[in-house]
């Protein structure tokens, strides 16, 4: 058979020509039986010719029977199986004339027995009526005569022809019964082992590539059972992950709306902040415009004070100088007075007070030069002090211009500001209005979210039954390959 | 500069200058040394009042060619020229960039002055508070110590300079730079290097 017949159609080749050979068997057999049955008919009529033949005889016996006991007795009631035997023999006649309508042969054997039994009845109704007549002796004598014995003889003659014919018929028929019963009840037997045998055959062949295709198949569906059955345990754990991230998500866009509703809130208030820091903003603007103009007073008077400073500086130098003029006084009186004590410890005694003298001008001078220093020192410091004072006045007349610039800065920052804190109010309307759609853009996403998430739920309880489907599946699988392998686990 | 303590004020310095002078010339002035508080290359020494003949600032030096290191020319002193000398130098300190403002007479028998930086005081101090070198350490070159004699403690610790022992040195270093056949006295005017 081809390999690529689906099994219901090798099935149904097998059962056809099963069912072929087992109406040849039925063909061979009804032949034979017929056969059979023909024959035995023919064995029957041949049986039936035979009876016949019998029965003639038989009637001509009891035709000559009676015709005996009534030319014995002259009792009329001898007179009955002749009268019966007359119609009983010309009924077989007929019967076998019937029955023996194929040969003409024995047609002709009849005709020959009819004229016989004619004859023999007319020779018994010869004597019988001379009986009757009261010719007992003549009846005898026609008896004694002997013709009635030689048809009757020759009667005997062609019934047993015909009985042996019939009877060879019989034999024949017979043979030929038993040949057709032989050759049906052959027929029979070898066409049921060779159909046996095909259908062993057929059956093996069928049990194997049911075992192999439907094995393959019992073990592919196995297979796919348990990758569905894993696929939907997949499937059933997404869908109760994605159920529980969809709540999540529900839950989180919940705050979201929320949370979108503050901002909505907060935005409005920032809007109305912002209108108050734009007139805030403008109120500013002209104090900034006031310090402006306190910073340029300001500014002035830092010259000044920075005029008066630099004075103060160049009188402290004059002072210097001045010092400077009494500090040589101081530094020559000095070594004058040193001078002056060598020469007055060269002149002896009376150089003594001398050098008292000496001495004492040179500690004035000592003093003078230490008090001279020691203004120095306190002019250095007030000059630096001086110098320090300018350098950081001049450093706030810089910080005040500084200031004046930053001022108009500031003051372009307010301008700046109010622009920007109207266009700000404009954002914070603008922020409002999309916080509020998107607030009810949350809302829809929220009530679009509980939808899938009420999906993801039925999805889940879906794939939980087409995994309980699943292991089902497998389990029947497992179960019809363990029916056609039993082996198999 | 010594300011004494005790004259703050205009009327306290008015009445210890009167009573200087009300005091009796007495003879215990013996038992005290006046120095001059000097600076060498911003080191402290001190040389006795009774080795100069006198304190002199900002003379002109008019230099020599000489192969006497120290010796930085001539100057005019009381109507005499004298050879000018750089204590710092005979002291081993290396040549000043700048020449010293003050100068000093010292007492020998030739006249020759001193050339220093600076001068801080004079000082009037008990021989009692005159110290040895060897207690303290001076700040005087390692080879030099021969030119010191003692030190007195101020507000700094002053070696004191031995202006005769410097004189015999400078005699000797002048002399070793004169001709054998020369009769100059040792410290005048060396000979020319020529």
């Amino acid at each position: 058979m081809n390999h690529t017949w689906t099994f219901g159609k090798k099935v149904a080749a097998g059962f056809l020509i099963s069912s072929i050979l087992l109406v040849a068997i039925g063909a061979i057999a009804h032949q034979a039986i017929d056969e059979l049955i023909q024959t035995s008919y023919w064995v029957t009529h041949t049986y039936q010719v035979k009876e016949k033949v019998a029965n003639a005889l038989s009637s001509m016996k009891d035709a000559e029977t009676g015709q005996r006991g009534y030319l014995l007795t002259g009792e009329e009631s001898y007179l009955d199986p002749f009268n019966s035997a007359r119609d009983s023999a010309t009924t077989s006649i007929r019967d076998l004339r019937v029955l023996t309508a194929d040969s003409t042969e024995q047609q002709r054997r009849i005709d020959e027995a009819e004229k016989l039994i004619n004859a023999k009845f007319a020779e018994l109704k010869q004597t019988i009526d001379l009986r009757k007549q009261g010719q007992q002796e003549q009846a005898l004598k026609v008896v004694a005569a002997g013709v009635g014995k030689r048809t009757m003889d020759d009667l005997r003659l062609v019934l047993a022809e015909m009985d042996r014919v019939e009877h060879d018929l019989l034999k024949q028929r017979a043979a030929q019964s038993d040949a057709t019963a032989i050759r049906a009840r052959q027929s029979i037997l070898y066409g049921s082992l060779l159909c046996l045998a095909f259908a062993t055959i057929v059956g093996a062949y069928l049990t194997r590539t049911l075992n192999q295709q439907i094995g393959a198949a019992v073990g592919h569906v196995q297979s796919s059972s348990a990758e569905l059955q894993a696929a939907a345990s997949q499937q059933a754990a997404g869908a109760k992950e994605q159920s529980g991230a969809m709540a999540e998500i529900s839950t989180t866009i919940g705050e979201l709306v929320a949370t979108s509703r503050q901002i909505a809130e907060s935005a409005m208030r920032v809007a109305d902040i912002a209108e108050q820091t734009a007139v805030a903003a403008k109120t500013g603007d002209g104090t900034v415009e006031r310090g402006q103009e306190s910073i340029a007073g300001i500014r002035r008077q830092v010259d000044l004070v920075v005029d008066h400073m630099l004075d103060l500086g160049k009188k402290s130098q004059e002072i210097g100088a001045v010092l400077d003029i009494v500090g040589e006084l101081a530094e020559q009186t000095n070594i004058l007075a040193i001078n002056a004590t060598i020469e007055a410890s060269g002149a002896g005694e009376s150089g003594r007070r001398f050098a008292v003298v000496a001495d004492e001008i040179r500690k004035l001078a000592d003093r003078v030069a230490g008090a001279t220093k020691s203004i120095r020192h306190q002019i250095d410091e007030v000059r630096s002090a001086v110098n320090a004072t300018v350098m950081a006045t001049e450093s706030g007349a810089k910080a005040v211009d500084a200031g004046a610039r930053q001022f108009t800065e500031v003051a372009t920052a307010f301008k700046q500001i109010a622009n920007m804190v109207s266009m700000t109010t404009d954002a914070a309307r603008e922020i409002e209005l999309s916080t509020k759609q998107q607030a009810s853009a949350a809302e829809q996403v929220r009530t679009a979210v509980t939808d899938v998430a009420q999906t993801t739920r039925e999805t889940e309880a879906s794939s939980g039954q087409t995994l309980q489907t699943a292991s089902q599946l497998a389990g029947l699988s497992l179960e019809l390959r363990r029916l056609i392998q039993p082996q198999a686990n | 500069m010594d300011i004494p303590a005790r004259a703050t004020t205009l009327s306290e310095l008015r009445r210890v200058f009167d009573e200087a002078f009300m005091e009796a010339v007495s003879g215990t002035r013996a038992q005290f040394d006046d120095l001059l508080a000097i600076r060498v290359r911003g080191d402290p020494y001190a040389i006795r009042l009774a080795d100069i003949d006198g304190l002199f600032v900002e003379r002109r030096v008019v230099p020599l060619p000489t192969p006497v290191p120290a010796l930085l020319g001539l100057a005019g002193f009381r109507g005499q020229m004298v050879p000018v000398y750089e204590l710092g130098q005979l002291l081993a300190y290396a040549a000043s960039l700048e020449p010293p403002r003050w100068l000093l007479m010292a007492k020998a028998r030739e006249p020759f002055a001193l050339a220093f930086d600076a001068f801080d005081a004079q000082l009037h101090v008990d021989r009692a508070q005159l110290q040895q070198l060897d207690d303290s350490p001076t700040p005087a070159r390692t080879g030099q110590t021969s030119l010191l004699a003692g030190a007195v403690r101020t507000d700094l610790l002053r070696p004191i300079i031995d202006l005769p022992a410097l004189v015999h040195v400078l005699e000797a270093s002048v002399a070793a730079t004169r001709p054998a056949n020369s009769v100059a006295h040792p410290i005048s005017l060396p000979a020319r290097s020529a």
